[in-house]
């Protein structure tokens, strides 16, 4: 009796001590959760998804035109179900056989879910790297950024003397697959996908030599060896990689296959929140984390020629408050809701944005963290919630060094393709890398950078802005007045685009132009930097004299809404004069802007012979003409041709130039289609204008009285366009085919590079001798 | 008609002037037998030495010919494959010959690497014995920094320009945005490009080297 007591009083104790063990337990498995208060203030931030703009997509597949090259390549995007929806592309490439029969071949690259995988989580690049790299490296450490921003707590949210991060990326965590993540990088996830959307960056075929330097610089030029005889393609894509072909173009059969996927410092600690977004809403969203184009040249760093790749994250990625049931549902905290909830100050408001750069002069086919080498990079993280007013910035190079970076604090966003060239004001060149970008209060600047280290070349300054010397006074008469540029918001008939969503539609536009004749240097040096910006104010950089941006012109339609450019422009000297070649958007009659452009071509040299004050051109087309029509009233400096393919009040459903304008031979070149409001393919029509003659040449010019002026393919949709190395001009159908091949006039006659060339007709003996 | 005299007879008129004296006839006859055998053996040492002279006038003139026409062969292969073969600049590294100078083909379909060396037809026939090497030699080159390399032939960089000024010129109205994806025909492209053959017959104990510079032209 006494033992059967004591086992009752034991059974009865033991119930006491375990039951409330228990009851947590049940309580942590079920999905109502526990609320916890917690303090906001490392309350992380998770990419926000971007999306449509006015029913507008906010991504540029038209690339700069290739002109002597027979390999060229071009994305498409995938359909998406939402405007936050995931966005897919598919990579293509061409190549031409120019050599032998002429033939015409497109593919896609191979890729594998074995190909080279490199992380940069700080100064340097991981190949393979494994969990516990990764997990690192999205933690941070002392002074070094982290994934979780503002901070990473290890222990925040704490519950019954169990603590959990703020973020769970500690190296036990179990929740996250990081294969998958790994396999979403290499587009290997699914089989719906290989890549994410491309952004602002279209895609870049890089060739061995330099031709600008290799004709110019004659025995000072050194190309990588590592890259003799190569093609390679490369794309950057918001899955947050910068991924790497090797292209075949001599092959029976062309082909490309991927060799090297990256995913740079700035974009590293974003990247993995596709998985997060992906766990708490089971789908991908578009984070837009490798928006921005990147550009590859050749420069000298130390006396020593390098190949080097610049890119930026394009629109960076916005931010916004982690969700409040997030830590619940991704199992990171389970049964666990933290509050309060903190909120954004505004939308979206939050932003990274990054700067970064690879040393690729050794990149071999086969890639390794040596080879495919970061250089430097800096990132820039500001939000406000209500929790946490935070700015933080990151530069990162190999010495260290964070003094001389103040410019790219000043920079908020970029879609402009960073410039790289030389100056050569004494004997010795000096390398620059130039950034276009906004700053958080809509003006529009500039960094001047060493392609080095990425520290800013003329520091004092910071970020340098564009001053007009113009402005409009309460009168609205314009007068002369010093104004710095500002991004322009478009509100027309029910057409409101701000600021901000302009830069993000119509991209601000910087080139280096070859010097001008009367230029004492006839190299290709940065005495000629052209800046269109989105508000439709055209500038001329003369850095290697080292002026500041000198205004042009702005161009406005007649409401005074920006002529903002589409494409990439172009610029050309004939006859003394200097003529610019833009796609800008009309922007008028409540239509988007994307249905309302335009070809634009202004001889320059007339324009700055007027006055400042009448150099704010208010030009546009009169509204629904057909698009044969040249419009350019007497004397006037501006030609203007509508990218419509009838007349009247007709709208397309969707209108696309091909590429960038350009001038060959004293012609200007476009092409583009245009479907009908059914999504059906009207036309494609490719303009070859004289736009010498034709500039202030009268408002109503028929280009079908010109011949050769106008070609138009009824119901066939052009999908590039491209000069191959004979010299003619492609257009390449929806399969693939030649639709027209148009001899421009231009006469190859190096060899290598991957052009054509005219045979070698005579051999001489200089010397024989017997040793 | 004329008299036949009779005979005068001079006889013993003579015979009382002529003395008797010892033999002379076997010293003068073995003199005459070494000097015999010194012109004998002169003359077999002189015809020796002209005989080997003349082998050796033979060999060299083999030699030489099979060389010249390995000379000749170079530049046969050179002009065949003139437009076939890389133009870009061939740095040395460490570690190599001059042999890392031999000719390429321009073929982008194929990474950097030995496979790259211009595919040469058969070398000329040669007499029994001879044995010939020829070289191809690129002298669009430079030496990596710290690198030397010994026999290297003149560096002669490919030539670029238009005309005879060399000086690159953009087409009027034609773009003039600097981008390596604008690849204009700017004068500047490769215009000539220089060799040197090295031929080298060896046989029968010698060798001989030929070397000559080539240059192909537009």
């Amino acid at each position: 009796m006494k033992k059967r007591l004591v086992l009752i009083a034991v059974f009865t104790v033991s119930l006491l001590l375990i039951l409330p063990f228990g009851l947590i337990r049940a309580e942590r498995s079920v999905s109502a959760a526990t609320s916890i208060n917690v303090s906001t203030d490392v309350w992380p931030t998770w990419p926000n998804p971007n999306g449509r703009i006015n029913g507008m997509e906010v991504w540029e597949p038209a690339t700069f035109l290739s002109i002597g090259r027979d390999v060229i390549s071009w994305v498409y995007f995938g359909t998406r179900p939402s405007d936050d929806g995931f966005v897919s592309a598919d990579v293509y490439y061409l190549v031409k056989k120019s050599a032998t029969d002429g033939s015409i071949h497109t593919f896609e690259p191979d890729i594998a879910a074995t190909d080279a995988l490199f992380i940069v989580p700080g100064a340097s690049a991981i190949q393979s790297p494994t969990n516990s790299e990764i997990l690192t490296g999205l933690r941070g450490s002392s002074g070094a950024p982290a994934a979780v921003f503002p901070e990473y707590r290890d222990i925040w949210l704490s519950n019954n003397a169990v603590g959990y991060p703020n973020e769970h990326f500690r190296d036990n965590q179990a929740w996250l697959d990081l294969d998958d993540w790994r396999n979403f990088l290499r587009g290997t996830y699914s089989a719906s996908f290989k890549y994410a959307d491309t952004g602002h960056a279209p895609p870049q075929i890089v060739w061995d030599v330099d031709p600008w330097l290799e004709a110019f610089l004659v025995n000072q030029y050194t190309p990588p060896s590592a890259w003799v005889d190569r093609v390679v393609g490369i794309v950057s894509t918001n899955q947050g990689t910068l991924q790497g072909f090797e292209i075949y173009p001599e092959e029976t059969a062309p082909r490309a296959e991927r060799k090297w996927v990256t995913v740079p410092n700035p974009v590293f600690r974003q990247s993995i929140f596709h998985s997060l977004r992906k766990m708490y809403a089971g789908v991908f969203k578009r984070l837009t984390l490798m928006d921005g184009p990147f550009t590859v040249r050749d420069v000298e760093i130390d006396g020593t020629w390098k190949r080097i790749l610049v890119g930026t994250t394009g629109l960076g990625t916005p931010q916004s408050v982690k969700p409040q049931d997030a830590w619940d549902t991704l199992a990171q905290a389970p049964g666990l809701i933290p509050q309060p909830m903190p909120t954004m100050e505004e939308s979206g408001r939050g932003r990274i944005f990054g700067v970064y750069a690879y040393d690729i002069t050794q990149l071999a086919t086969t890639p390794y963290a040596s080879t495919l080498k970061p250089s430097w990079s800096t990132t820039k993280v500001n939000f406000t919630h209500s929790g946490r007013n935070f700015s933080g910035f990151y530069p990162v190079n190999s010495s260290n060094t964070t003094d001389s970076y103040n410019g790219y604090s000043n920079i908020k966003f970029s879609v402009s393709k960073p410039l790289i060239g030389y100056t050569a004001a004494s004997s010795a060149r000096t390398w620059h890398t130039i950034l276009l970008g906004v700053d958080a209060n809509n003006l529009y600047r500039w960094i001047d950078a060493n392609p080095k280290d990425g520290k800013n070349l003329q520091n004092a300054l910071g970020a340098g802005v564009f001053t007009r010397p113009v402005k409009l006074d309460d009168n609205n008469k314009i007068i002369v007045a010093s104004q710095d540029e500002m991004l322009t918001a478009i509100s027309d008939n029910g057409t409101i685009l701000s600021a901000e969503q302009v830069e993000t539609l119509y991209p601000s536009r910087i080139l280096a132009a070859f010097p001008p004749p009367d230029y004492p240097l006839q190299k290709p040096l940065l005495s000629s930097i052209y800046v269109y910006l989105s508000n439709g104010s055209l500038y001329r950089w003369n850095l290697n004299d080292g002026e500041a941006p000198k205004w042009i012109a702005t161009f406005q339609n007649k409401k005074g809404l920006p002529l903002a450019p589409l494409t990439d422009f172009d610029i050309s000297y004939l006859n003394g004069k200097t003529y610019l070649a833009a796609t800008v958007a009309f922007t008028y009659n409540g239509a988007s802007a994307h249905q309302t452009s335009g070809l634009m071509s202004v001889d320059l040299t007339a324009v700055e012979s007027m006055d400042v004050t009448d150099r704010v051109f208010q030009r546009d087309p009169v509204a629904g003409q057909e698009g044969d029509i040249v419009s350019s009233p007497k004397n006037d400096p501006i030609m203007l041709v509508q990218l419509q393919g009838a007349k009247g009040a007709y709208t397309t459903g969707t209108k696309e130039v091909m590429a960038s304008p350009v001038f060959i031979k004293e012609k200007l070149y476009l092409a583009y289609y245009e479907l009908t409001t059914s999504k059906k393919i009207n036309l494609s029509r490719l303009y070859v204008i004289p736009f010498a003659s034709m500039i202030g040449s009268g408002n109503i010019q028929k280009l079908t009285d010109i011949p050769g002026a106008l070609y138009e393919l009824e119901e066939q949709r052009v999908v590039n366009m491209f000069v191959d190395s004979k010299g003619n001009l492609v257009l390449i159908g929806e399969e693939g085919e030649t639709l027209l091949s148009l001899p421009t006039g231009l006469e190859y006659a190096g060899v290598g590079s991957g052009s054509a060339a005219s045979t070698f007709n005579k051999m001489s003996v200089v010397y024989w001798k017997k040793l | 008609m004329g008299v036949e005299k009779p005979m005068t007879d001079l006889g013993p008129k003579l015979a009382p002037t002529v003395k008797r004296r010892r033999g002379m006839a076997l010293p003068l006859v073995i003199l005459l037998v070494i000097v015999g055998f010194v012109f004998v053996g002169v003359g077999a040492y002189v015809v020796r030495n002209l005989f080997w002279s003349s082998q050796g006038v033979v060999i060299e003139s083999k030699l030489y010919n099979a060389a010249q026409s390995g000379i000749e062969w170079g530049m046969g292969q050179i002009w065949k494959n003139k437009d076939n073969i890389e133009a870009d600049l061939i740095t040395i590294p460490s570690g190599h010959d001059v042999t890392f100078l031999q000719v390429r083909q321009d073929n982008t379909a194929e990474g950097f690497g030995e496979d790259m060396y211009l595919a040469l037809d058969d070398l000329p026939e040669t007499e029994s014995g001879i044995t010939l090497t020829v070289r191809l030699l690129d002298c669009n080159y430079s030496l990596a920094p710290g690198v030397t390399v010994s026999d290297l032939p003149p560096r002669v960089l490919a030539g670029t320009g238009s005309g005879g000024t060399g000086t690159p010129t953009i087409p009027p109205g034609t773009s003039v945005i600097i981008d390596p994806s604008h690849f204009l025909p700017l004068g500047g492209g490769v215009t000539s490009h220089s060799f040197v053959i090295r031929s080298r017959a060896t046989g029968f104990g010698r060798s001989t080297e030929l070397e000559s510079m080539v240059v192909v032209e537009k």
